[in-house]
């Protein structure tokens, strides 16, 4: 009745956080830079470090352009950068869809269903994103709300399970190579993936204090995650990093009383958490396309959007996602700070400078 | 083949002819009278008397059912009849029956012969008088209807017992008598071109928000329907989303909650002829809340409400899980039950999923049935559901026992949240099918999508999913899985507009 | 577009509902449902014995009738692990379940020439429970894994219940696939897993662990007995509880002692370039039992000289196990390498190139501290 596009910045906050964690849920020794398991601690708070200082240009776009979102300042510098800006932002969420379903489908074809073919799943997973996404980010924020005190409550389970388990000998010591091998790490996890573009674009549709709201998320996801690798490596030790998902191997062993294989639980919240991402960035290139092509058609975008990634995955998947995993993280990192850095920061100041002319002419004239 | 279907549509109805407009009383009463046979017709309860006041012609109409014959008499008939000394202008008699010989209250004056008529057929007696503009209703209804009863659906073991019936006046009442404040407004529409059933809504003046019953009045009117026979009629023109699993419109038989409702500053709709009255906005949540709830103490009300959410979880995943397990995630059953299960599972002919929505499907028939069949032989369906599905299938290896034990399981689960049996049944039959097809996998897409639907529903403002999504920690903190207790909870009352994002 | 739309999602479903016709499932009356998995090495490749479990049964299980045997053995052939598994399945028609799988057996013969080749296939297959138990078995795992124990009794049921004495006794050991493997793969820490066997009596098999085999690399080099079990154990901080005996002359007397509490500290310093590790026992015991020709009383200098003596026994025992382990075998089972790369690693990498090569230049100073807490209801002796 009182129908707005805006959701609350909380809400935001635990979509993008739930984004973010699954990415660790995920982690995955396959294409990562393989360090000393102590390493990994101090890695996670430098990849926080790393992720406050990519966010200057998001702090900047908040400050001088709160109601704007990245293709909106574009289109105030001119009509043609902000639509070379959509469209690759487009490209750039498609391709972290295919990512996510890509990773998704690994852990399906390699956990849950070892013995089948994998497309129907991904058929399954992709029409039901499809369909989450034409519902609307009101749907996506109160979804992503919910499934984080979900994923919360299944890791805190998970956690006692395993606690009898730890032991800290498994734990190697810390620097044991210098620094060089957990700053390599903490730029791995801080650029796996690209929230702060997705915040780029979802900012003005926050209501609220978005920077509590991003130091909360922040502080939860270096939280979380040094927790769950310290269960990780103090429970498996080296074993962790011979497993395709250590997060997974983890909830196998975890044990209570008569309940065993908790990792049910971990297979509910990824296969959850991944639905929700995906459905997101499938929103996200309907939003950017609405812009430029006909409101009215924003269900076909989502379902092209969907279709492209289907056929990619399902045909193509071999020497797409492949590409993904075992390139070097040069070039995921450079992907990021294109997205994340670079373009939002070339606009804000063109953008800035354009705002800055205005002026000065407005004061001469 | 849309537009196919649309000229077969069109081929077997008729479009709801527009509104007229309405037609003055005429000052000749001969007009007057023969508008309102032509418009009645030949019904014999349409009972007409000619009568003179003073020098001029008059006519009583009325409806013999719906009129209470001796309050026609006592206020009405009787003191016309009797009257001394009366005005000769035709409106001054008019005037001078409204005012001083009809000993009733209810009375209004009708302009529109329109109005007559429906008047009529309500249960009022209407006067016309020869060469007044007008004519006058009586209010005398004394139509058949049943008396306050217990409530069927909505059983409660300490709260009150009425529900209520009906007569929308009779269930006003019913909330009047709990609610003792002008602050109660109960403001009437008529819906439906032919059936013209009075619709009430009602609201706390001070909490409802104006802007949600000035939409509810809106969308109401919006509703072009013939007839209007039950609260479902107009259900789909009130919720938000028609698209939705779970409705955002709520019922309930029970004054009590309705007042609960108002409080909170929601609408309630009572409907003539339905002793169900609808709730907007109406939140999930509310499925696991009763009045039992706030009647107990915090602690067992916490309790049973868990209990009421395991039990929606039970018959919605149960089934769907039992099938995925057996089929995909055999890893998970403990070693015991393993065995039993491969045992009992493979003397049975059928696949489980096809297994599980056989025995299902059968359980909903012999509920159906139980629901529909006359009392006398309704031990007949106890009979055949236990002996056939209990023990002879099992026996005769049709079906295997846990797979007994997961229908009795669900069975007795969907009933502990009535409110919402009618999609949990269909749910569990998809999560059945998609249990099978897809495993723990399907289920979880499966429930991400439920979610999903419910989670874009906004009724009137105020999200279906709160106070859980957006989270509002007050709102969570007094009444949501717990209560708090009333010496908390009766200090301020819960807006339901304040859940709003 | 709508109608377009509609249609669009009608066909997926269609296709979808339709290409699921045969669901990728495998139903459980489909599966052989494992229970305990033997490998042992053949001149070309690997025999594989598999316990499973008789789900198809000689009656309807409702109707009371007998149903036959609970337990079946396989044995298949094949080059490889996973070859021999799915010889397996076509030989029975159904495919193997090894989620439910409880044991993993091993060989002697097959433990001494090496693991890794047959362990990573477990490490691999995403069915496999890193929790499940791994062993040796005296003679072959064939042997063990098809043993009869009587009617309906699981041999991988009475293996695990025995293995989970571990709680119990400290000389039994109990390690499970992930650990095993942990420990195999590390440079500093040598892996031991239980060695079970089968003794045959009346025609009835009986199964108990035998010792514990530790392996260096990944092959079984030599075996520890009851008392360094116990040794390892306590140096490991994984044993719970169980009994032990000391031998008291004053009063002539054998006194049992059962362990209720035990914690292991193990600190670890470089001195004048030698690696000097201090294990430090705390141990809270109860007397069980006392055996003695003459009635004695339970006084305070009893139970003093019982603590004392109990003390120089765990001492004593530790420091044999380690002699044995350090300067015979130059072999790490108790995890003192890691330890020490925790925490001094900038030694560990200056000063260290080989740890198994360090060990015989390793002191170890052990100190108990042993406190009996109860004697029980008899205050006096028989």
């Amino acid at each position: 009745m009182k129908g707005s596009a805006k959701i609350g910045v909380w809400q935001l906050c635990c979509v993008l956080l739930l984004s973010r964690l699954l990415t660790t849920l995920t982690f995955s020794p396959v294409g990562a830079e393989r360090i000393n398991s102590s390493d990994y601690f101090p890695s996670v708070i430098f990849a926080a470090m790393m992720i406050l200082l990519f966010s200057v240009p998001l702090m900047l776009q908040k400050h001088y352009f709160p109601e704007k979102d990245i293709t909106d300042i574009a289109y105030t510098v001119s009509p043609l950068l902000s639509k070379a800006s959509s469209i690759s932002y487009v490209l750039c969420f498609l391709f972290f869809t295919l990512v996510a379903v890509a990773r998704l489908e690994m852990f399906v074809g390699t956990i849950v269903f070892p013995d089948s073919d994998s497309a129907l799943f991904i058929i399954l997973c992709i029409a039901a994103a499809c369909y989450a996404a034409t519902l609307g980010l009101e749907a996506i924020g109160r979804v992503g709300t919910i499934s984080l005190v979900l994923f919360t409550g299944a890791f805190v389970f998970i956690m006692i399970a395993m606690a009898d388990k730890v032991e800290t000998v498994n734990l190697s010591p810390m620097f044991y190579d210098g620094v060089a091998p957990s700053l390599t790490a903490a730029l791995d996890a801080a650029t796996r993936t690209v929230e702060l573009a997705f915040a780029a674009v979802l900012l003005p549709r926050a209501n609220g204090k978005v920077g509590r709201a991003f130091a909360v998320g922040l502080l939860a996801f270096t939280c979380f995650t040094e927790m769950i690798l310290f269960f990780v490596f103090a429970g498996l030790g080296d074993f962790a990093q011979t497993q395709m998902f250590p997060v997974h191997a983890v909830a196998v062993l975890s044990e209570f009383s008569v309940f065993r294989r908790f990792d049910v639980l971990l297979t509910g919240v990824w296969i959850l958490s991944a639905f929700i991402k995906i459905s997101l960035l499938l929103y996200l290139q309907s939003e950017l396309l609405q812009k430029y092509f006909s409101r009215k058609w924003n269900k076909l975008y989502i379902l092209l959007a969907g279709l492209v990634v289907l056929v990619i995955q399902v045909f193509f998947a071999g020497t797409v996602t492949d590409y993904y995993f075992t390139t070097g993280l040069a070039v995921r990192a450079g992907l990021y700070i294109v997205f994340v850095v670079v373009v939002p920061s070339v606009i804000i100041a063109a953008a800035l400078i354009k705002r800055k002319r205005g002026c000065a002419h407005a004061q001469n004239g | 083949m849309w537009n196919w279907l649309k000229k077969e549509e069109n081929r077997v109805t008729r479009s709801i002819p527009p509104e007229e407009p309405p037609t003055r009383v005429y000052a000749e009463i001969e007009k007057n009278i023969l508008y309102m046979k032509e418009k009645l017709g030949a019904s014999f309860d349409i009972l007409y008397k000619q009568t003179y006041i003073g020098k001029n012609k008059a006519f009583l109409i009325m409806d013999d059912g719906m009129c209470d014959n001796l309050l026609v008499t006592q206020q009405v008939v009787g003191p016309i009849m009797e009257m001394r000394d009366v005005p000769d202008d035709p409106s001054e008699q008019m005037a001078y029956i409204r005012d001083c010989i009809s000993s009733g209250i209810d009375q209004k004056e009708n302009y529109s012969l329109d109005d007559a008529v429906t008047d009529v057929v309500s249960g009022l007696v209407i006067l016309f008088i020869d060469g007044a503009p007008f004519c006058e209703a009586f209010g005398v209804q004394g139509f058949p209807k049943r008396a306050i009863d217990n409530a069927q659906t909505e059983v409660q073991e300490r709260g009150a017992q009425e529900a209520f019936v009906e007569s929308f006046k009779d269930n006003v009442a019913l909330i009047r008598r709990r609610v003792r404040s002008p602050v109660a407004r109960f403001e009437l529409q008529e819906l439906g071109a032919t059936s013209k059933t009075r619709v009430c809504i009602c609201y706390f003046a001070d909490r409802a928000d104006k802007q949600m019953i000035d939409e509810i009045k809106s969308r109401l009117k919006k509703a072009k329907l013939d007839m209007v026979l039950g609260a479902g009629y107009l259900r789909p023109f009130l919720e938000s989303d028609v698209t939705a699993i779970f409705t955002s419109v709520g019922t309930t038989e029970r004054p009590d909650i309705a007042c609960a409702e108002m409080a909170e500053g929601r609408a309630v709709i009572l409907v003539d002829g339905t002793p169900f009255a609808m709730i907007v906005p109406y939140l999930f949540t509310e499925n696991f809340q009763s009045m039992d709830d706030y009647n107990h103490r915090p602690y067992y009300a916490l309790f049973i409400r868990v209990l009421k959410f395991f039990s929606f979880l039970i018959s919605v995943f149960l089934p769907g899980l039992y099938v995925a397990v057996c089929t995909f995630h055999q890893e998970i059953l403990p070693a015991s039950m393993l065995y039993d299960t491969a045992v009992q599972e493979s003397i049975t002919p059928l696949p489980v999923m096809a297994e599980a929505i056989f025995i299902h499907f059968l359980y909903e028939i012999v509920r159906e049935a139980g629901l529909r069949m006359p009392k006398s032989v309704g031990h007949a369906v106890s009979i055949v559901g236990a002996l056939v599905i209990g023990d002879t299938a099992v026996s005769a290896g049709l079906i295997a026992a846990p797979m007994l034990i997961v229908v009795a399981m669900t069975a007795i689960s969907s009933f502990v949240v009535s409110k919402i049996y009618y999609p949990v049944s269909v749910l569990r039959f998809a999560f059945m099918i998609i249990g099978g097809l897809a495993g723990f996998y399907g289920i979880v897409l499966g429930f991400g999508v439920v979610l999903f639907n419910m989670c874009a529903v906004t009724a009137y403002g105020t999200p279906y999913v709160a106070p859980f999504s957006p989270m509002h920690l007050g709102a969570l903190w007094r009444d949501s899985f717990w209560r708090l207790g009333w010496k908390t909870l009766g200090k301020r009352e819960l807006q339901i507009h304040s859940l709003e994002k | 577009m709508r109608k377009t739309g509609k249609l669009l999602l009608l066909v997926l479903l269609i296709a979808l509902l339709l290409s699921s016709c045969g669901t990728p499932g495998l139903e459980l009356k489909n599966r052989l449902i494992v229970q305990a998995i033997g490998i042992d090495e053949t001149k070309n490749g690997v025999r594989v014995t598999l316990q499973t479990l008789n789900t198809e049964m000689a009656g309807n299980p409702n109707s009371g009738a007998n149903l036959g045997e609970v337990t079946r053995c396989l044995t298949v052939e094949g080059a490889t692990v996973s070859e021999a598994i799915s010889n397996a399945a076509k030989s029975e028609g159904k495919q193997p379940l090894l989620s439910q799988n409880r044991l993993i057996v091993f060989g002697r013969e097959t433990a001494q020439n090496g693991l890794y080749t047959h362990l990573d296939y477990f490490v691999r297959n995403a069915a496999t429970r890193l929790t499940v138990p791994v062993a040796v078995s005296d003679t072959t795992a064939e042997e063990l894994v098809s043993a009869s124990l009587g009617e309906n009794v699981l041999t991988a049921d009475s293996i695990t219940d025995i293995l989970d004495g571990a709680r119990y006794n400290t000389n039994i050991v109990s390690q499970a696939l992930y650990e095993f493997v942990n420990q195999i793969s590390s440079d500093l820490t040598d892996a031991y897993i239980p060695v079970v066997r089968t003794e045959e009596e009346e025609g009835v098999s009986k199964i108990s662990m035998y010792s514990v085999g530790v392996f260096q690399d990944d092959r079984m080099t030599y075996e520890l007995s009851s008392d360094d079990v116990t040794a390892l154990m306590l140096l490991t901080d994984k044993a719970q509880s169980g009994y032990f005996s000391v031998d008291n002359e004053t009063y002539a007397a054998q006194t049992v002692l059962k362990i209720k509490k035990t914690g292991t500290k193990i600190q670890n310093e470089m001195v004048n370039g030698k690696i000097l590790f201090n294990v430090q026992v705390k141990m809270t015991v109860d007397i069980s039992e006392t055996h003695s020709e003459t009635p004695f009383s339970l006084d305070e200098a009893y139970l003093l000289q019982t603590e004392a003596l109990a003390q120089q026994r765990i001492c004593e025992m530790i420091e044999a196990t380690v002699r044995r382990c350090f300067l015979e075998q130059n072999s790490d089972p108790f995890g003192f390498g890691q330890r020490f790369w925790q925490r001094h690693p900038a030694q560990f990498k200056s000063d260290i190139v080989h740890w198994q090569d360090t060990l015989p230049t390793v002191e170890v100073e052990t100190q108990a501290d042993v406190s009996v807490e109860r004697v029980g209801n008899g205050v006096e002796n028989l």
